[in-house]
């Protein structure tokens, strides 16, 4: 029952009341009681509302913070703790469903000489870049981070070794297509290692994989992919 | 009368109310641990100042968090506000909110439903 409706009945009420007592000396204290318990509670009312709405800003707020928190600044993907966050739920609803994932850890090829050689802005623009080209090849709810300098890390889900490299491919041949500053001779590339993830294990171990894959694509002469395998865990590569 | 200052905690807004040129100033978030210990003696000021003051009193406030218990205790004042006004008194309020949260405005809105005193809402550049 509403406030208006609480009021509406008990101002009925009185006037019923005011047939019989109307003259009785309490009755106008009663009038004045009920007013002032009115007056109350439409005040308390307000403070709930505005309470409420207190309640609301902060949560915005919180929201934000939040998304701030797990947010790379420069590129705008999520960085690696709002990566691990996400990898973490998405890997145990995968498990859980015992569906296939993959991991795929990009790693710029020659950055440092790029930003030796043209300043951090450049280098800055170029990952940018690069965090732009990820994301048009990539579906909505595949995850996409910058998990270091310019190392970025993408999940697959529901994903096959077929679509997997599909993926990696079209990231390479995209990677190559972005725009150098003129100087620089060669094309952008990178090195990505892929990891296809079948059965439960810590997410830890299945990004371990996909690095040792990337390290081993550096160690083959850069601007390719390379698939894990178990024997890499022993011809761990220096580079 | 004496001036009223109150320096700011992190959890408590800055009071600073000047009983010569009748602007009474609260900046901050308020959720003071004990918020009618807090505001008690702000309420009693104004109470006191309301009574001798002949010029505009202008009450501004900047308080983007305020909890259950200072939005309590800010009605009140608005409450003798309202009578000094009912009086004939001159009395407004500013309240000042910061542009990036427009929630904010909905907040002052509420706060100056059923007053008839000037009640002006002005948004502020967030820092």
């Amino acid at each position: 029952m509403s406030n208006h409706t609480d009021e509406h009945e008990m101002q009925m009420r009185l006037s019923v009341l005011a047939e019989q007592y109307g003259e009785h000396p309490l009755f106008e204290e009663l009038q004045h009681l009920t007013q002032q318990y009115h007056r109350l509670e439409r005040r308390l009312n307000k403070v709930a509302r505005i309470g409420d709405m207190m309640q609301s800003q902060i949560m915005e707020l919180n929201q934000k913070l939040e998304q701030k928190a797990s947010s790379d600044t420069l590129t705008g993907l999520l960085n690696r703790a709002g990566a691990y966050q996400r990898i973490n739920a998405v890997a145990s609803y995968l498990f859980r469903e015992q569906q296939p994932f993959a991991l795929l850890l990009l790693d710029l090829d020659y950055f440092k000489q790029i930003n030796d050689s043209f300043g951090h802005q450049t280098g800055d623009r170029i990952l940018k870049e690069l965090a732009a080209e990820l994301q048009r090849n990539l579906r909505g709810y595949d995850c996409c981070a910058r998990w270091g300098g310019e190392e970025f890390l993408v999940v697959l889900p529901d994903s096959s070794q077929e679509s997997m490299l599909s993926v990696a491919q079209k990231i390479l041949q995209g990677i190559r297509q972005l725009q150098m500053p003129t100087e620089w001779t060669q094309n952008l590339t990178a090195s990505i290692g892929c990891y296809l993830c079948l059965e439960p294990e810590a997410i830890d171990d299945s990004i371990r994989k996909a690095d040792l894959a990337m390290y081993q694509a550096k160690a083959q002469g850069r601007n390719q992919l390379v698939i894990y395998e178990p024997a890499m865990e022993k011809t761990r590569v220096v580079l | 009368m004496d001036h009223l200052f109150i320096s700011a905690t992190t959890s408590s807004p800055a009071v600073s109310f000047n009983s010569e040129t009748g602007v009474l100033q609260i900046t901050g978030e308020s959720y003071p641990e004990n918020t009618f210990e807090f505001y008690h003696p702000i309420i009693r000021w104004v109470k006191e100042y309301l009574k001798i003051a002949v010029d505009k009193v202008a009450l501004q406030l900047e308080m983007p968090y305020l909890n259950t218990g200072s939005i309590k205790c800010l009605m009140d004042i608005f409450d003798l506000l309202e009578d000094a006004h009912e009086n004939g008194q001159n009395v407004e309020v500013i309240w000042r909110y910061h542009q990036g949260n427009p929630r904010a405005q909905d907040t002052a809105e509420e706060f100056s439903e059923d007053l008839t005193f000037p009640f002006l809402i002005e948004a502020v550049a967030c820092e």
